[in-house]
């Protein structure tokens, strides 16, 4: 098992590092920043000059060891714009964003794995077909679709939650429900699947000749075989919530990652897009590292295998 | 002679599908008695899984259903009890081994935890160590070699012979009156099988569990069974002692299935093998269910079912023929 976690460990800084030159090197040839920067008055070597001040005018490798170099020690440059250093930025927009997409996930999953199980196990039921319509729904509504109609019915007609900003519980409703949407019916379906190949085994026909109650069988012999398929799409979808909060951050006016992001792109604020998709690149892979570890852990045959 | 252990009389099982009813078990009737090995064989599809399965009410949902008949546990009639209290009779009282020990154990959880359960189910002992030894026990009857060093092993640390005696130590580590043993040898290879026959004869012995041992193959049945009841079409077609059955076997689909045995003593390795088909379960033929493959057929065969006749003391056939 210990083996098994230094390997994913080193497996995960090659690929943080191959994620980082590929970012450094996009933003370079997207645009250059100094000519907005530059105003009208500006002459050639003016702006050649803020291109030096920047760094701009050496190679692109060099500016990446510098860039590097920098990382090591804790500096990940200064926002072109704000002239602030982009880690304040980015600390006071992500707790924010996790405000948000930790929750998103954690409803979602657990609102798939309760509907999925039960789905599948009152096959073609009355709840049965309710999770199917709630999975065709979910899968064909785009996700600013859904959180536009949220507001509009709950905050502009029925006037119960708040239409945007941060806040008390009730600001946390609709963008958190909204978000969860995006991922929730794919994982649900996934679930259901998956637990309506397990209650088909042998080895759950062989509970039922035990004797046991049908609670048990559902929710500990089937269970923890149906969630080891779905459990690797899990981290994959927490990835997917943090593009989603992109989308749900500037519907509701939520000062998020996603909310400074999108104005980095548009300011070509090279330090700042770097910073954050290097942030949340290694956000992913760790999530990503956690499945790996509790998938060895659920299922027993990963765990002997890799020791 | 010991005592009636499992009574069926009359069992008609059938699956209600879109294209109608399946007669999976029509009219079924056989006993087993302590330390007993009663041998049911037949083709495949016949219907032996779907009786051994009915005993159990454990039916696949919603089509299968047991429509008629009487199956006594002891001198309790099971199909009038209530879900809860069957429920408490399987495992405890019934218990069965699947055919394939691969999949029949849950990979996610080790082998003490997999036979524990029913001993916590149904004999109510919480107490660790306890129970423990139950489960060591239970290991211990079915021959697992170190059984103290076993219960913390998942299933797919073991061989398929071990697997399969896992599956029996939980079939029996509720010392059950009753076991229903659904061709549990056919997946292993021919010296494994052998050591699993060997080893359930012993079991046998020590607990005077009575088996319904379900399986096709003739070999085992000489091996293992003391009764032997031939299924044709959801039938039972002819019961009788296996030393008679081999000897004098009345009806012509037992005397069939007996020469397709190969057998190493005879030089031409050529299986005798019965032509045709089963008949559709959907629409049966009015008259005896073998009549269209029978070599024997008369007129009378064709329009009506044969009764079932008992020619001497424990031989039963239904025939035309015998008549
Ligand atoms: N779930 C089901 N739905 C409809 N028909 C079924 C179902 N299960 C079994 N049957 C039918 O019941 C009949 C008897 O099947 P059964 O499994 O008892 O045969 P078997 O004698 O055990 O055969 P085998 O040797 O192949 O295991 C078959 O014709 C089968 O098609
Ligand atoms: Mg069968």
């Amino acid at each position: 098992m210990v083996r098994f976690i230094i390997i994913r460990l080193l497996q995960t800084v090659v690929a943080l590092i191959g994620i980082a030159m590929l970012i450094f090197v996009l933003v370079r040839v997207s645009g250059d920043p100094a000519l907005m920067l530059a105003s009208a008055t500006h002459t050639a070597e003016d702006i050649q000059q803020i291109r030096v001040n920047l760094g701009l005018d050496k190679s692109i490798p060099e500016q990446f060891w510098i860039f590097v170099t920098d990382v090591v020690q804790g500096d990940l440059g200064e926002s072109l714009f704000k002239k602030k250093p982009v880690t304040e930025m980015i600390g006071a927009a992500l707790p924010n964003s996790l405000r948000l997409i930790v929750p998103s996930w954690a409803v979602a999953m657990l609102g798939a794995l309760l509907l999925g199980v039960l789905g599948a196990t009152r096959r073609d039921g009355f709840l049965d077909n309710g999770v199917k319509f709630i999975a065709i729904l979910g899968q064909a509504l785009p996700g600013f679709w859904v959180a536009i109609v949220a507001v509009f019915i709950f905050s502009v007609t029925w006037q119960l939650l708040p239409t945007s900003g941060l806040g008390g519980i009730d600001h946390y409703v609709l963008p958190v429900c909204t978000l969860g949407f995006f991922v929730l019916p794919g994982m649900m379906r996934l679930v259901r699947s998956s637990m309506l190949d397990v209650l088909d085994s042998e080895y759950i026909k062989l509970a039922r000749i035990k004797g046991l109650s049908e609670r048990r069988i559902i929710w500990k012999h089937a269970l923890r075989n149906a969630v080891i398929a779905p459990l690797t799409v899990a981290g994959m979808l927490f990835a997917m919530l943090i593009t989603g909060a992109v989308i749900i951050e500037t519907v509701f006016s939520w000062p998020g990652i996603g909310f400074i992001i999108v104005e980095g792109v548009l300011a070509r604020d090279f330090p700042l897009v770097q910073a954050i998709v290097i942030m949340v690149a290694s956000f992913v892979l760790g999530i990503n590292l956690l499945v790996d570890i509790s998938y060895a852990w659920i299922d027993p045959q990963i765990r002997y295998q890799r020791t | 002679m010991s005592e009636i252990v499992l009574k069926v009389e009359d069992l008609h099982t059938s699956f209600f599908t879109r294209s109608g009813e399946f007669r999976a078990v029509d009219g079924v009737s056989f006993h087993v008695r302590e330390a007993e090995t009663f041998g049911l064989v037949g083709e495949s599809a016949c219907g032996k899984t779907v009786t051994g399965l009915s005993i159990l009410r454990l039916l696949p949902e919603p089509a299968g259903k047991i429509v008629s008949g009487k199956i006594t546990l002891d001198g309790t009639n099971i199909l009038e009890l209530s879900k809860k209290e069957m429920r408490a009779y399987r495992g405890a009282m019934i218990s069965m081994i699947l055919q394939d020990p691969m999949t029949s154990l849950n990979p996610v959880y080790t082998v003490g935890n997999q036979i524990a359960e029913p001993v916590r189910q149904h004999q109510r002992i919480q107490d660790k160590n306890m129970v423990e030894e139950k489960v060591i026990s239970a290991l211990r009857l079915l021959r697992i070699p170190a059984p103290e060093r076993r219960l913390q092993d998942y299933p797919f640390q073991m061989s398929g012979g071990m697997r399969q005696r896992v599956v029996g130590s939980i079939a029996m580590s509720c010392y059950p009156r009753l076991l229903i043993a659904d061709e549990p040898t056919t997946a292993l290879d021919a010296t494994i099988q052998a050591q699993y026959i060997a080893l359930f004869k012993d079991v046998q012995k020590e607990t005077d569990v009575a088996i319904i041992f379900i399986t096709h193959d003739f070999g085992v049945v000489a091996n293992m069974c003391h009764r032997v009841g031939v299924m044709y079409a959801g039938k039972i077609v002819e019961t009788a002692a296996t030393s008679t059955i081999f000897k004098a076997p009345r009806h012509p689909y037992t005397n069939a299935l007996i020469h397709s045995v190969p057998r190493l003593d005879r030089k031409d390795d050529r299986l005798y093998s019965i032509e045709g088909q089963p008949p559709s379960l959907l629409n049966l033929p009015p008259g005896c269910r073998f009549a269209p493959r029978c070599p024997d057929v008369m007129d009378i065969c064709n329009e009506q079912q044969p009764q079932e006749v008992e020619i001497s003391e424990g031989h039963s056939v239904s025939c035309w023929k015998v008549k």
